[in-house]
């Protein structure tokens, strides 16, 4: 089991924990979460972090909300610390996928990019009815 | 190999896709409903709500059975929806199958409600016993994670 963050501009972090567990139950109860508040610094959130994840041995995940916005500058620099892996653009999917993966043990480096391209593939756009064939046994 | 046969008045959604599938290793996903087979539109979302690497099958209910009996289904890990108590009953029966999980029936002025998402018309009611008399376990559970419980102690 590792320890999972989402991390966030305001209250999309709790709103997301709140959906996630819509889906999976008490898997996401453990999942922490972290608002960025109107003037609050979000350094000292990293200190606090950086601390903590140093004293402990244990794999954490860090979902934030946006690419080079200001909490994921701040917590990407935890990326140097071991087993500690930050991503940014944080989507439900994504967020479903790492509380799944990660509830019985620590998710590989190799299902991490799988996370990442699965995530992606998860946005799409639809206008009309699908052409797609229908699949059989 | 038959892994769940759930009722789902919303058949595949993020709830079911995503939890069941994952906790039950399923490798396929049949839809056994004979509305879906006459609704593109409905069939297109569903398609929509495949979780990556699962195979989907949508079929009507006639079908459905007929290819569990001919085997050509014994290789999946399969995971079967149905949208009511009625096609759950007449699939289980069919195809021998002794475990029915019951996830969510739609409210209507004729249902009464038994569990968080779980609502049976009177009929429904004596379909579960029947089912229950004849050996087959009925649970009422929304997601994997959720404690199962007895359908008939809810009756």
């Amino acid at each position: 089991m590792s320890r999972v963050i989402f991390a966030s501009h305001g209250g999309l972090s709790k709103g997301m924990k709140e959906s996630v567990s819509m889906i999976v139950g008490d898997l996401a109860s453990k999942v922490e979460t972290y608002s960025l508040l109107p003037g609050q610094n979000p350094e000292d959130y990293y200190n606090s972090l950086k601390e903590e994840i140093e004293t402990k041995n244990e794999q954490t995940i860090i979902l934030c909300d946006i690419k080079g916005g200001s909490v994921h500058t701040a917590l990407s620099k935890l990326a140097v610390l071991n087993n500690v892996f930050v991503f940014s653009g944080m989507n439900m999917g994504l967020a479903l996928d790492v509380v799944m993966k990660s509830a019985d043990s620590e998710i590989s480096s190799d299902e991490i990019l799988e996370l990442i391209q699965a995530s992606k593939d998860g946005i799409t756009v639809m206008n009309g009815i699908s052409n797609e064939e229908d699949e059989d046994f | 190999m038959i892994k769940l046969l759930r009722v789902d008045h919303r058949l595949l959604h993020g709830q079911v896709a995503f939890s069941w599938t994952s906790a039950i290793g399923a490798d396929c996903i049949l839809i056994a409903c004979d509305a879906v087979m006459k609704d593109d539109l409905r069939k297109t979302s569903i398609k929509l709500a495949k979780p990556n690497g699962v195979k989907l099958v949508i079929k009507n209910i006639e079908d459905s059975i007929s290819a569990i009996k001919s085997g050509v289904t014994d290789k999946y890990r399969l995971f079967i929806v149905v949208e009511s108590i009625q096609d759950a009953k007449s699939i289980a029966e069919a195809c021998e199958i002794k475990e029915i999980n019951l996830g969510g029936t739609k409210a209507t002025p004729e249902t009464r409600n038994i569990s968080k998402a779980m609502n049976v018309t009177k009929e429904e009611e004596q379909m579960i016993r029947d089912m229950v008399k004849n050996g087959i376990k009925v649970e009422i559970r929304m997601v994997p994670t959720d404690k199962s419980q007895d359908a008939l102690s809810t009756l």
